[in-house]
């Protein structure tokens, strides 16, 4: 049974055609680095994998199971982050995962308390979003993401399943090998699948099993690192 | 779902407790409405009921335009800020969103009315008293005695609930057709103020069907009859028919204009409703 698995994802706005009959597949425990230039459709598609925007065509599984008819028990165990994370700027850090975990009933300090420690927050998470940088807003919003790693009952029959958009933007060099040392600790301990978009080839390398390739809204590769590398001697490759 | 919606209330009144717009807007109604009592008691010929009256209609109209912001920004401003990203990446549907909004206004508006409302009845009772309306150039005679100007007062105060409902809803239904929250306010305040001053100003014809119309509808008839002009008391007498509490005489009482002020307000927040949540499960959040 694959994690996630889409079938001819399709997405035009107006004349422009974002993504083309996209199929993922990617397997529990996976940490998968969906890779493309700006503009590929890496984002359209993490919004369709979302349900932010709905596809022209085509469906999305979870587990084998259908986005939108199981959305509630699906989306239980699905935590993500696209684009630059919002925040209720009035609030604190803590008080903003409060609000988002009581979204889950999974409400409880130690969950606040884990997913501000895992993203190196906890120091400042009681102090207002908005005196937060801009690497601040990235870590609070990878640890909202991360909520469902952390909350025991969220209701779901699936196990975790985290879809980053492009999270080290924003972060120093620190910053990006802390997130990159969480994200395969929690991989580890929680068995939690990752699905990461980035056009960081360095980044998929260091931290990726698996990976899919995506061109002009078209997948031309996907598999494990050795799979996609077969007949290239780098990533690079696919982007000259 | 019921759970989910109820979790969702709560945080949205949590947002709002935490907002210091809620806490400018309930300082500015009251001090409009205070503001009214004691200016207008200044005035010669001013009895208390006709206080009450106006403190309670110039209280509803700062808190509609209060109420039409916060509607206009319920869903605009999560969209402009993103934060609707943030919480539709959870087990809720968007359906499950706007109820909860709905609700959310639904009590907002409730609580700023009912604020108005004890804050004018208390400041009148305890400045002045609540006292007969007579008439001050016939000796003795009593247009309409206490009792039943208390009466009508309460009916005036549950009557106005649903039409500042519906101004909330028709905020809520603007803010899930714009996706900007300055352009959802100005929007919001602009349609608002053409109804008002436009339609029901230059085209009285039309007033009875438009929702913002039965905002003043009971306030100003509470102050007709508090300086003795007796002419649209039916609109009371009316409801003391249908409640039982007065047998039907010889008035002629216009039932169906009664019920145009609870069916047209209700309408369009079925509307407001309907084509609002339309509007947000259809929507991209991009």
């Amino acid at each position: 049974m694959l994690a996630l698995r889409t079938e001819g994802l399709s997405r035009r706005f107006s004349k422009l055609t974002a993504v083309t009959g996209l199929s993922l597949e990617v397997q529990p425990g996976d940490i998968y680095g969906f890779l493309g230039l700006n503009g590929a459709g890496k984002t359209t598609s993490i919004r369709m994998l979302l349900n932010l925007i709905r596809p022209d065509s085509g469906a999305i599984y979870f587990y084998d199971k259908e986005l939108r008819s199981n959305y509630i028990e699906i989306m239980s165990g699905v935590g993500g982050m696209v684009d630059i994370p919002a925040f209720y700027a009035h609030l604190s850090g803590w008080d903003n995962l409060k609000l988002m975990s009581q979204l889950r009933n999974g409400y409880t300090q130690s969950v606040i308390t884990e997913a501000l420690a895992s993203v190196g927050l906890l120091e400042r998470g009681r102090d207002k979003v908005r005196t937060y940088s801009q690497g601040m807003r990235q870590r609070l919003g990878i640890a909202n993401a991360l909520l469902p790693v952390f909350i025991k009952q969220t209701g779901s029959t699936i196990a975790p399943v985290i879809i980053l958009d492009e999270p080290t933007n924003g972060l120093d060099p620190k910053g990006i090998i802390d997130i990159r040392r969480m994200i395969k600790r929690l991989n580890l301990d929680h068995k939690a699948t990752f699905i990461i978009s980035t056009h960081m080839l360095a980044e998929v390398e260091k931290l990726c099993n698996r990976v899919g390739i995506i061109q002009e809204g078209r997948l031309i590769a996907q598999g494990t690192l050795a799979e996609v590398l077969k007949d290239k001697t780098s990533l690079e490759e696919y982007f000259v | 779902m019921i759970l989910r919606i109820w979790r969702l209330i709560k945080i949205e009144l949590f947002k709002l407790s935490r907002q210091r717009f809620t806490y400018i807007a309930v300082f500015i109604i009251i001090l409009t409405v205070l503001g009214t009592i004691f200016l207008t008691k200044s005035e010669t010929a001013v009895n208390s009921f006709t206080l009450l009256s106006r403190a309670l209609l110039n209280g509803l109209r700062i808190a509609a335009l209060f109420i039409l912001i916060i509607g206009c920004l319920s869903i605009a401003s999560e969209t402009t800020s993103g934060t609707i990203k943030t919480i539709l990446i959870s087990p809720i549907r968007r359906s499950e969103l706007f109820l909860a909004k709905a609700v959310t206004l639904i009590i907002t508006a409730v609580l700023i009315t009912l604020l108005i409302e004890l804050v004018s009845y208390t400041a009148v009772w305890l400045g002045f008293g609540f006292f007969d309306i007579t008439d001050p150039t016939i000796k003795d005679y009593i247009h309409l005695q206490k009792s039943e100007m208390l009466r009508y007062t309460l009916y005036t105060f549950i009557m106005v609930f649903l039409p500042v409902v519906s101004i909330a809803f028709f905020g809520l239904f603007i803010s899930s057709l714009v996706e900007n929250a300055g352009i959802a306010v100005a929007v919001g305040i602009l349609f608002y103020l053409f109804i008002d001053y436009f339609i029901i100003g230059l085209l009285p014809q039309f007033a009875p069907y438009i929702f913002s119309y039965y905002l003043d509808y009971f306030p100003k008839t509470l102050a007709d009859l508090s300086e003795g002009i007796l002419g649209q008391m039916w609109k009371f007498t009316g409801i003391d028919y249908i409640l039982g509490i007065k047998p039907q005489g010889d008035e002629i009482v216009d039932y169906l204009s009664l019920v145009k002020t609870r069916i047209v307000p209700l309408g369009y927040v079925i509307i407001f409703i309907v084509v609002g949540l339309m509007a947000v499960r259809k929507k991209d959040i991009i």
